[in-house]
């Protein structure tokens, strides 16, 4: 039997197409292909007034696709294969359309490949998609329902429809209960990771330099520190090969917390990286919950971080006296032999009266007065690396600078260390909080000093300002202000631009601070605050049930809104018509039941002669409002009132 | 406004004296695409109704005189075997036309009442396998006469829903009478008829009846009056919706015939027996409610 596409095909097309458009990044392209050439194919056959293809072909595209979506999993049927397989019988689908049920089912699929979406991200430029995917699939739903409403009627009725499912979703989201982890132990899609390596060695680093991605942003409950303040302890490098640093592969927990005072409260949202290490602000000042601080107090996951994570911390911004953590062997371990200058360097630096501190004033004074440069494009360094730049390039980034500082602080004897993580932050005035970019990276010294514990110094900070190459300033040395200043140089659309960036970075830092990282613990907390709280399976039982009530409340008041309404809409006419029947009564002029508007005027002129032109006046409006569907016609209603209203019998 | 058909009206009035509400009745229905049955004695006029409607509107016109022996293909038409072609030539009936009377219609046999009516549902005949629509506007005057019942086969109900409305001229009143006396007999005056529009204005007259606004309020009365009859113990079974239907037809037509393009509570009221009254049977007896015993128990329904 031959037989044309279903009479709604296009809309039907048109839902799946929305439903499709947010998978199209993460389909393999002959997916994409397959899709909207079924479509497109469907669509040509709607137009031109063809015949469907017959049944078979139709069976043999379904083998063709589970096949084909079989060999291209390869035997590993995770999450994408299962939207490639969705995507593809999705795109089958309106060969099969023959009533009204397989139109439901086909919009229904659309909505569920929405949804689909949100495995693979819950951004919020994602999230205003579905809202839009909704609304419109929502609309093509109403059209398909009711074919003789126009387009635009049909969208604003689906407007109206999601708006009214705002309040319910809007309980759901904040009383149900938070399911930890994410859905069905789907991964968030594995992108391109970049970040701090665990190795550094000069010039590791200075392939972020130009990196503009974001790392973490940050926000403070009070106020935020200056720039230059703000260290962020990531790793912590103690062993020295020769040429380059690595990280302790056995670092120990920290047992005590480092002393210090002004402490400030922060929260951090981390972009993933997928390693393990966490940034903090130099110094930790409490023990975190579920993640592990380590001996030279970084904080570390206990997993890799592969999704954006959000963590709350408190550090001290100030360091005083003393360290429970003494140094061990390690951080003055050097190799024997390589970079002959430098050890005698430091040899010289050692002397009878020198302490830690006159070692440390000697490198950075030297940094400061003799010709050392800063520069992103430092040239390559020899078999000796330490000795090529102190003695021979003296030009380099922060690792260089920190690498041989450090060198050169335990050939003293003095016990050293490099940490690596970002300095400073640029802040996002539309949401006050701080946004680190890789570009940011930075990596600077501690120093062991008795009594005073360890105590942080950046050489890189020593180079004298005009040995830092022009427009680097902002690199390695954090200074916000100089940030904003620098970029806000370059006209007015990149100034808006600028503007248009951060204020778009400033919402997504509120969609993931306030509901993607809602968590159960946030939930915890939100709800304490009404006095609710949540340990046991009874208080969860009575916050289900107090959500009940609250949407079957906004249920009943919907009805009571819906009704009101629809009294309103017949009121005004009707209204004042029985105003006006009832001034009539009053002179003793009244209507039978069944006496329609034309007949009770003209048995009320007959009775008041005098009354006639006051009675056939407001009668033809009331004709006109009532029965000639002029309903509309507000200066017609307002007409009517008038008449009503002055009628004195 | 001016009621934009009332010359029609008062020129069929010059033959048929005192009668202008049954004939804008008639007009009503043919305005509104339905048919029409007269239930009177004979001598009353209603040739001379149906005739001077057909010229006023330059329509065609035919009488059929149904008797017992009458057949379907006295109505329809037949093939009729011609010798000089040597084949079966169809020749059209007298329902080929545009009005048609059928004059006491329950006088023929069921089966010749049923080829006219299905022809007046369908608008079409059907004969030797080969369909013939009749030309447009059909408009079908049945005449009953209610008094003379042996031999005769009464329309059933589902047969008679197929007209729309059923009148009954009535004799004169006084006045009327001594016109009619004084002036003779007024056939003679038919054949100086012109037409007053065309079989064309017609057609488009009744496409103008469609678009008469019924608004919201008027449909629920006129539910109202069907959930009346429906759940009234007067009567023995409701109105149809088919009923409402035509309800609503009649209605629109009448406030055309109004001059408004809109309609009142007032035009259902104007229509409403001649509607119903061949459709519903008072629950008791069985017989058909009078003129104004129905008038009197839609008072019933009041006006919302």
């Amino acid at each position: 039997m031959k037989t044309r596409p279903d009479r709604h095909i296009r809309p039907l097309v048109a839902a799946l197409l929305m439903g499709m458009a947010p998978h199209i990044m993460d389909l393999p392209l002959w997916i994409n292909l397959w899709c909207l050439g079924i479509w497109s194919g469907i669509l040509l056959i709607d137009v031109k007034k063809w015949f469907l293809p017959p049944r078979w072909l139709w069976l043999i595209l379904v083998v063709i696709a589970f096949t084909a979506i079989i060999a291209s999993a390869r035997g590993r049927f995770d999450s994408d294969s299962g939207i490639g397989l969705l995507c593809l019988m999705a795109s089958l689908k309106p060969f099969e359309i023959k009533g009204h049920r397989d139109r439901m089912i086909t919009l229904f699929l659309a909505y569920f490949m929405v949804i689909a979406s949100l495995f693979f991200s819950s951004s919020l430029g994602m999230t205003v998609y579905l809202f839009v995917a909704v609304l419109v699939i929502t609309g093509l739903l109403i059209r398909v329902n009711h074919p003789d409403m126009g387009l635009s009627p049909g969208l604003r009725l689906s407007i109206i429809i999601v708006a009214q499912a705002i309040p319910l979703a809007l309980i759901l989201f904040t009383v149900f209960p938070r399911i930890q982890g994410s859905l069905w132990g789907v991964q968030q899609k594995k992108t391109v990771l970049t970040g701090l390596s665990s190795t550094l060695y000069p010039g590791s680093m200075t392939n972020l330099v130009a990196n503009k991605a974001v790392a973490f942003r940050v926000s403070f409950d009070s106020k935020i520190p200056g720039s230059s303040e703000l260290y962020w302890r990531g790793m912590v490098f103690q062993m020295f090969d020769g040429k380059g640093w690595r990280l302790d592969p056995d670092p120990a927990l920290a047992s005590q917390l480092p002393p210090g005072e002004s402490p400030v409260r922060y929260e951090v949202i981390l972009e993933p990286h997928n390693e393990r290490w966490m940034f903090v602000l130099d110094l930790p000042a409490t023990f975190p919950v579920g993640y592990d601080l380590m001996a030279d107090y970084t904080l570390m996951a206990k997993e890799k971080i592969i999704a954006k994570k959000r963590y709350g911390f408190v550090s001290n911004m100030v360091h005083t006296a003393g360290d429970p953590e003494h140094w061990d062997n390690r951080s003055v371990l050097l190799p024997l032999k390589g970079n002959p200058l430098a050890q005698a360097l430091a040899r010289s630096l050692q002397g009878e009266k020198a302490t830690p501190q006159t070692i440390v004033d000697g490198v950075l004074s030297m940094i400061h007065n003799q010709e050392f440069y800063y520069s992103l494009d430092p040239p390559l360094l020899g078999k000796d690396p330490v000795d090529d730049f102190l003695f021979n390039t003296r030009s380099g980034y922060c690792e260089h600078y920190a690498s041989a500082f450090v060198f050169l602080m335990r050939a003293a004897g003095v016990p050293a260390r490099i940490v690596s993580g970002y300095l400073g932050g640029e802040v996002n005035p539309y949401g006050n909080y701080v946004i680190v970019r890789q570009s940011q990276a930075h990596a600077w010294a501690e120093v062991w000093m008795e009594n005073r514990g360890w105590i942080r110094v950046d050489p890189t900070a020593a180079i004298a300002r005009e040995r830092v190459e022009t427009g680097t300033l902002q690199l390695g040395l954090g200074n916000m202000d100089q940030n904003l200043v620098d970029e806000g140089d370059g006209g007015f659309f990149k100034g808006l631009g600028k503007n248009v960036q951060l204020g778009w970075d400033a919402l997504n830092f509120l969609w993931y601070s306030k509901v993607v990282g809602y968590t159960a613990q946030s939930q915890k907390r939100f709800l304490e605050r009404f006095g609710l709280s949540l340990s046991t399976l009874g208080d969860w039982i009575k916050i289900m049930g107090l959500a009940t009530l609250l949407m079957g409340c906004l249920t009943a008041l919907f009805y009571l809104g819906l009704s009101l309404k629809h009294r309103h809409k017949i009121d005004p006419v009707v209204k004042n018509y029985l105003i006006f029947l009832k001034k009539m009564g009053k002179i003793g002029i009244q209507r039978l039941p069944h006496e329609g508007p034309q007949d009770f005027a003209e048995t009320a002129s007959c009775k008041r002669k005098d009354l006639r032109p006051d009675i056939s006046g407001i009668t033809r409006l009331y004709i006109l409002l009532r029965y000639a569907g002029k309903n509309m016609d507000k200066n017609l209603l307002r007409d009517f009132k008038d008449l009503v209203k002055r009628f004195r019998p | 406004m001016d009621r934009p058909f009332e010359d029609i009206v008062d020129r069929v009035s010059q033959v048929i004296y005192g009668k202008k509400k049954q004939i804008r009745l008639a007009l009503t229905c043919l305005f509104a695409g339905g048919h029409l049955l007269i239930e009177d004695r004979p001598g009353i006029g209603k040739t001379t109704l149906a005739k001077a409607l057909s010229r006023c509107l330059g329509l065609e016109f035919t009488r059929i005189q149904y008797t017992s022996d009458l057949l379907p293909a006295d109505v329809l038409g037949a093939a009729v075997f011609e010798q000089h072609s040597s084949s079966f030539v169809f020749h059209p009936g007298p329902i080929f036309t545009q009005v048609l009377l059928a004059d006491e219609i329950n006088r023929a046999t069921p089966k010749t009442q049923s080829a006219l009516l299905e022809a007046m549902e369908e608008k079409q005949v059907t004969t030797e396998g080969q369909t013939r629509p009749l030309p447009k506007p059909f408009f079908v005057i049945a005449t009953l006469n209610p008094i003379e019942q042996a031999g005769t086969y009464a329309l059933p109900e589902s047969q008679l829903d197929r007209f729309l409305l059923r009148i009954s001229i009535g004799y004169p009143d006084r006045e009327a009478e001594n016109m009619l006396l004084r002036a003779g007999d007024t056939k003679d005056n038919l054949s100086v008829f012109p037409p007053m529009i065309s079989s064309e204005e017609v057609t488009r007259i009744r496409e103008n009846v469609k678009q008469v606004h019924m608004s919201d309020a008027l449909l629920e009365y006129v539910q109202d009056i069907l959930d009346f009859t429906r759940t009234s113990p007067h009567f023995h079974t409701g109105l149809s919706p088919r009923a409402g239907l035509a309800i609503l037809r009649t209605a629109r037509a009448w406030a055309l015939l109004d001059g408004r393009a809109h309609g009142l509570p007032e035009d259902i009221q104007a229509i409403l027996p001649y509607v119903v009254g061949h459709r519903l049977h008072a629950a008791d007896s069985f017989r058909e409610y009078t003129f104004d015993k129905l008038l009197g128990l839609f008072r019933e329904v009041p006006v919302p």
